[in-house]
């Protein structure tokens, strides 16, 4: 099953293999001997930018090597440049007779930040400047050195905002990739937790880091990744959106196939089970691959409650997931196609209710439906405090002015508005959004075909989920192909106890996960006796 | 190995798609208990017909385990020569797409005939042949995922047509039991047996492209008994509800979750459920697209069936249209002497005969099979 | 390969979006007239079907959020049509009415009696063959009236008349058994099925006086009539032969296991003019018939279970030990003179509403055989033999009455 799985997906990849270049990295110029020369280049790469900090230094007692500091102001730990770079370079008690005796002698020993690394290039050591590290050169020697003193203003941890619990950890990712790999190592504290880290982005190098659990994510999965993030060859990575859309496997396809999340716990639960996390620098967003469709309406939380609430609040989430997708569709096809279906009291209410209204009842959902799309994102796009206010204010007297004006019935209102409720029920916002434009198809269907249209369409949808893969992972997972071993946690969720094996799909290279029979029992009579006596014994 | 299609499925999706196929053509249409004598054995009828077509399947598989490797059309060239093996493909071929014609027909004269009456049939054709052309065209595993999804939610709304009319049912209808004897019951049999044996013939397609071609026999006969005992089941309920006016029925199980009200608040819940049978009858149409599509390929010997799956949906649309009149046109076909000659022709003939030609050929040498 | 389909679906459905929207099925609901029941008369021109129906008025239902309808106006509209079939009655509406008429919803299913004595099987053939109609609507016979009158007749606390006619439907059923139940799916059942005949529900027309003294306002135009829905109208094949009144539809209900509660009043014992009303709870019936030297007899079992409702005078019967006991036999001979009366009708009008041919044939079906040609012979002459088993289980709250003092 896996290997036809791959087959199909490297056949579709393979003719990309070798177009993938590596990383377009900067011009491949040496370090000139001459300070000089260095310093010119350097000022030029940067067209005199006023936070580029360079300064010309005479090391050692004789002062007869120079030496050159570089750093970009707001970048760097000043304190940290002074005090472990500039202070240890001038220092006058340093006896150097050439500057390569100056430069090793720096590098191996005086420079006293924990992270020095050697460049060769020039472009390298720009590089290098512009990420925050503090370069050294010195006269005569064609490399250079890149102490890290990266520090710079960013946000402390916070509650996630997108993603909020009532159980749960309150952190969430921050901006910098440090402070998020941090967050990770301090949930898994374990060697086995690898991070590679590369460079996205000819001029905006970000940085992206691929992490994953060695030994319990899949090879193939990993090196796919890789691929995927070799083959990038673009200007700037802004944000994990940005990257995501390079490295999707469905483009086009309403439905994400990369999961993102701002919350530690869920992307260490994610690698636990086999999965690979993309860190990217810049964002709180964190990948993660191969996502199926059951991750996406699922929670944190649903693993933090107990094992029957989690399930019946996923339920509830599931059903509002179909609400979202379906209720506005149902509800044109019933009343204007199935009007049997509805007991009698209701339908004359609603007959009632669309006395005089101008509209086809399809017209009147698209019309409901964009009224109220426009107040979700306006309500997104003001200032936070201002935002609910319109939401609220906008939607009450918007739905309550238009049935007065009898462009809107009241039961359309409220079949917009509860629909508009569920799909904030939708954990994940990408999906949601997905399933707002798919909403829209569906009351056109309807509004044609009555339910055989929404048949229709929920069949194409269903057809189209099935073709989907994320990272060779089928979409539908657990549910089609039908994998009996995952449907403990797709739907419902079973008990900790229960939750033996990983996915199949991500983690069949150690599929256990905890020991079996961990079901908690009182303990049997026997062992009652048992601990009754050593309590005794204990006593005496 | 040929790559005309690269996927491979287990023997699961088998079941699901073979046990939808056989639901499809009973909930929509329930095809031998439309003017039945003695519509009260109608379920004897449907578990003997369902008990007859378990050795059918299983002479299928160990025709097709011969050549675990080979579809049916691939084989019968190699076992009857050039022209007749081609022959045989060819009958084979347009069998399946006339099945496929007929499910679709039925699905749009079930809308047209109670739901949408003034929507013209061919939209509904269209609509589901063109949905279950994409199916078909992304492959085998897809339909077989497909099915393995979608049989749950068609298990569910059988279910559903078992539970809630409760009230309605009584099952003192059913008896007297075989009242006039054993024969007002053979030709409904007959018919419930072609329609039962019908999809097996796909089994000769889909064989080797199963994990395990050695379980095919074990899980078509699941899929026998899973689909057979539901539809005699539901043939028991539409008995015990509708009592002696069942035989007039066009769609009895339509008829029946006419009756359904789910707690007061959904009252006529038929054009859900005909939903539930539009998606199994999809998941037929989808399997036999793909199967024929594979087929032409394999007869003309080109490398991607891909290209067959749209002009030979446009077939089954065509054909649904004119192989029927009208839906009493239907039914005239669905007597025994009619579908029963067709379909036990076709499908007992060419497997019979190429079993034959195989016993002749003798076991093939394992250089053979390669 | 996901692309393309993708595409190809977006591509569909803005086809189907653009092309299809506005045309075929497609019926607002506010451009139907909901049937909420139809009556079926013999037209005063020769050979036709009239066709009266009661289509309901949503705005004046008062659905809307500002409460649009007003309590003056009637709720629903009557208007009649002819054709020869049912179906072309149905189709003539349009030249009368602005809505087109909608059957999913129609409740009621009203014959006139000088029809229904004609055969009603080629006017229920369209409520079958359409997927409109409710294939549970009740069947129901006006008795001694048109079932154009019948429609004319109103109900109080309900604006709907046919949902009225519901609750009394249902509170009959349930508190009385004094209905024949028949939707149409039973009445078309026991029209093909051997051995048995079809029963309708009866309904009648009560004048009102048209002088009100009832306190409070009247705001509608002044009811006319008013309708009783009780007891059954007895069919054989399709054409109407008889009525079964209250206590023989109460006596059918009892065969056919269908008594759900009720009250049977009995003489009180020793003191003949006064009565005792007991409350029915639960009861079981059936029947078996068998055939013995070429005759069929059938044997009616009752058990059935009351509480004590009410007592006229003073009774005790802690102080009068027989009376409990005497009470219980008094009330097994009412139940046993229900199932008689409703047997001798049937028998008289040469109906099997109980099935009894039905049951036979179940049970024996060779014997069916023989005797199906002649059952309409021998269905009178049946002898029926009543088992009712009847037992008073609680007292209420009192054990005995209040007894005043002398």
């Amino acid at each position: 099953m896996l290997e036809g799985l791959w087959q199909l997906l490297f056949r579709r990849r393979r003719h990309g293999q070798d177009s993938g270049k590596t990383q377009t990295g900067p011009a491949k110029e040496q370090i000139s001997s001459k300070l000089q020369v260095n310093y010119e280049r350097i000022k030029a790469a940067f067209g005199n930018s006023p936070d580029l900090v360079l300064r010309y230094l005479e090391a050692g007692d004789q002062g007869k090597i120079s030496a050159l500091v570089v750093h970009i102001d707001g970048l760097c730990d000043k304190r940290l440049v002074s005090e472990t770079v500039v202070e240890h370079i001038t220092d006058i008690n340093h006896k150097w007779d050439s500057p390569e005796q100056a430069y090793v002698d720096l590098r191996d020993r005086l420079l006293s930040v924990s992270g020095v690394s050697e460049v060769n290039s020039l472009g390298e050591f720009i590089t290098h400047v512009a990420s925050g590290d503090c370069g050294v050169l010195v006269d005569g020697i064609t490399r250079g050195l890149a102490c890290d003193t990266r520090a710079w203003e960013h946000r402390g941890v916070e509650e996630p905002t997108t993603e909020s619990t009532i159980r749960g950890t309150k952190e969430g990712f921050v901006e910098s990739l440090r402070t998020n790999t941090s967050l990770l190592r301090r949930r898994i504290r374990d060697p086995r937790l690898w991070i590679e880290e590369l460079k996205i982005g000819r001029i905006s190098k970000t940085s992206v880091a691929i992490v994953y659990i060695s030994g319990v994510a899949e090879d193939k999965i990993v090196q796919e990744v890789r691929n995927r993030l070799r083959k990038i060859d673009v200007d700037s990575i802004q944000e994990s959106g940005h990257l995501e859309e390079f490295i999707e496997d469905a483009p086009f396809s309403p439905f994400p196939t990369i999961l993102r999340t701002e919350r530690p716990d869920k992307v260490t639960g994610a690698l636990l089970e086999g999965r690979v996390a993309l860190l990217t620098d810049g964002t709180p967003f964190a990948l993660i691959v191969p996502a199926t469709f059951t991750m996406f309406i699922t929670t944190p939380e649903d693993y933090y409650e107990r094992y029957f609430i989690g399930s019946a609040i996923r339920l509830l989430r599931i059903a509002s997931f179909f609400i979202s997708l379906t209720l506005p569709s149902l509800y044109v096809a019933i009343t204007t196609f199935h009007q049997e279906m509805l007991p009698t009291p209701l339908i004359l209410s609603i007959a009632a209710q669309r006395e005089g209204i101008p509209f086809p009842a399809v017209v009147e959902a698209v019309i409901m439906e964009l009224i109220f799309e426009v107040l979700r994102e306006a309500g997104v796009r003001l200032p936070r405090l201002v935002g609910p206010a319109v939401s609220i204010i906008g939607g009450l007297v918007l739905g309550e002015a238009a049935m007065r004006a009898g462009l809107a019935s009241p039961a359309m209102v409220m079949v917009v508005a509860f629909t508009g409720i569920a799909s904030f029920a939708t954990p994940v916002f990408s999906l949601a959004i997905g399933v707002r434009l798919l909403r829209f198809l569906l009351i056109a269907l309807a509004g044609s075909l009555g339910l055989f249209g929404v048949v229709a369409g929920m069949f194409a949808l269903l057809i189209h989920q099935i073709t989907l893969r994320s990272f060779g992972v089928p979409y539908l997972e657990p549910l089609a192909p039908v994998v009996f071993s995952d449907l403990k946690d797709a739907l419902l969720r079973a008990p900790w106890w229960a939750l033996n094996t990983r996915p199949k799909f991500v983690g069949e290279k150690e599929p256990t996960r905890q020991a079996p029979g961990l079901r908690p029992k009182p303990p049997s009579r026997e062992e009652k006796e048992v601990h009754h006596l050593e309590g005794k014994e204990g006593g005496k | 190995m040929n790559k005309i299609e690269g996927g491979k499925i287990p023997a699961r999706q088998l079941t699901a798609m073979l046990a939808l196929s056989r639901i499809a053509p009973f909930t929509i249409l329930f095809p031998m208990i439309t003017g039945m004598e003695v519509p009260q054995d109608a379920w004897i009828a449907s578990l003997l017909g369902m008990l007859l077509s378990i050795p059918f399947a299983l002479f299928v598989a160990r025709l097709g385990l011969r050549f675990p490797d080979k579809t049916i059309i691939e084989y019968s060239e190699r076992l009857l020569g050039r022209y007749l093996g081609k022959l045989v493909g060819l009958v084979l071929i347009w069998y399946l797409i006339s099945v496929a014609a007929t499910t679709t027909r039925a699905v749009g004269d079930a809308y047209t005939i109670a739901i949408m009456p003034e929507t013209p049939i061919l939209v509904f054709m269209v609509v589901m042949v063109f949905l279950a052309a994409n199916a078909a065209r992304c492959g085998l595993e897809v339909v077989g995922r497909l099915g393995e999804h979608s049989i749950w939610i068609v298990l569910f709304f059988l279910i559903l047509m078992f539970i809630l009319p409760f009230d309605e049912m009584r099952f003192k209808n059913l008896a007297p039991v075989l009242a006039r004897g054993f024969r007002p019951v053979v030709e409904p049999m007959g018919t419930a047996f072609s329609f039962f044996s019908m999809h097996i013939i796909v089994l000769g397609m889909i064989l080797p492209y199963l994990n395990k071609p050695k379980d095919a026999a074990r899980y078509s006969v699941y899929a026998i008994l899973i689909s057979g005992l539901l539809m005699t089941w539901l043939a028991a309920v539409l008995v015990a509800v509708f009592g002696p006016t069942v035989s007039g029925l066009v769609m009895p199980a339509f008829s029946l979750s006419r009756l359904i009200s789910i707690a007061n608040f959904l009252e006529r819940i038929e054009a859900i459920t005909m939903g539930a049978w539009t998606l199994s009858a999809g998941i037929n149409l989808a399997l036999f697209l793909w199967a024929s599509a594979v087929g032409l390929a394999q007869l003309f010997g080109v490398s991607r069936y891909q290209p067959f799956v749209y002009p030979l949906g446009a077939l089954v649309v065509a054909f649904g249209i004119l192989f029927y009149e009208s839906n009493v046109d239907m039914q005239i076909f669905f007597e025994f002497r009619n579908i029963g000659v067709f379909s036990m022709a076709v499908t007992l003939g060419t497997t019979a005969v190429l079993y034959l030609a195989a016993l002749m050929r003798g076991k093939p040498s394992p250089r053979m099979r390669r | 390969m996901p692309v393309k389909s993708m595409l190809k679906i977006v591509v569909l459905v803005l086809l189907i979006g653009i092309t299809m929207t506005g045309c075929w099925n497609r019926r607002e609901i506010e451009t139907l007239g909901f049937v909420m029941a139809v009556g079926i008369d013999q037209a005063r021109e020769g050979g036709k079907i009239q066709l009266t129906v009661h289509v309901a008025k949503p705005f004046a239902v008062g659905g809307g959020a500002d409460g649009k309808g007003t309590m003056e106006e009637k709720p629903f509209w009557v208007v009649s049509s002819t054709g020869y079939t049912v179906f072309e009655a149905v189709r003539n509406f349009l030249s009368q009415s602005p809505r087109r008429l909608f059957w999913g919803h129609n409740r009621f299913i009203l014959i006139g009696e000088e029809f229904a004595r004609k055969g009603v099987q080629d006017v229920l053939d369209t409520f079958v063959r359409d997927g409109e109609p409710r294939q549970r609507a009740w069947v129901v016979v006006a008795k001694g009236a048109r079932a154009s009158d019948l429609l004319q007749a109103e109900f109080e606390l309900e604006r709907m008349p046919s949902q009225a006619a519901m609750g009394i439907i249902q509170g009959s059923r349930t508190g009385l058994s004094t209905i024949g139940k028949s939707m149409l799916i039973d009445f078309i059942q026991k029209l093909e099925g051997e051995g048995i005949d079809p029963i309708a529900t009866r309904a009648e027309i009560v004048p009102r006086p048209q002088k009100f003294d009832i306190r409070g306002e009247l705001k509608r135009e002044k009811i006319g009539a008013s309708a009783r829905i009780t007891g059954a109208a007895v069919f054989k094949d399709d054409k109407l032969v008889g009525w079964l009144n209250k206590p023989e539809t109460r006596g059918f209900n009892w065969v056919m296991g269908k008594v759900r509660s009720g009250i049977i009043v009995i003489k009180k014992p020793g003191e003949e003019d006064r009565f005792i009303g007991l409350e029915i709870l639960r009861a079981k019936g059936g029947f078996k018939p068998e055939i013995k030297d070429g005759r069929v007899s059938v044997t009616v079992r009752v058990e059935a279970e009351a509480n004590v409702g009410d007592i006229q005078g003073f009774l005790d019967p802690l102080k009068s030990p027989g009376v409990w006991a005497s009470m219980e036999r008094r009330m097994a001979t009412v139940i046993r003179n229900e199932v008689m009366a409703a047997v001798a009708k049937a028998q008289e009008l040469d109906s099997d509403i109980f099935g009894f041919g039905a049951e036979l044939n179940r049970r024996n079906p060779k014997k069916w055989a023989e005797l199906k040609d002649r059952w309409d012979e021998e269905f009178p002459h049946v002898d029926v033999q009543v088992e009712v088993k009847a037992k008073l289980r609680r007292s209420g709250l009192v054990i005995r009455s209040t007894r005043i003092k002398r």
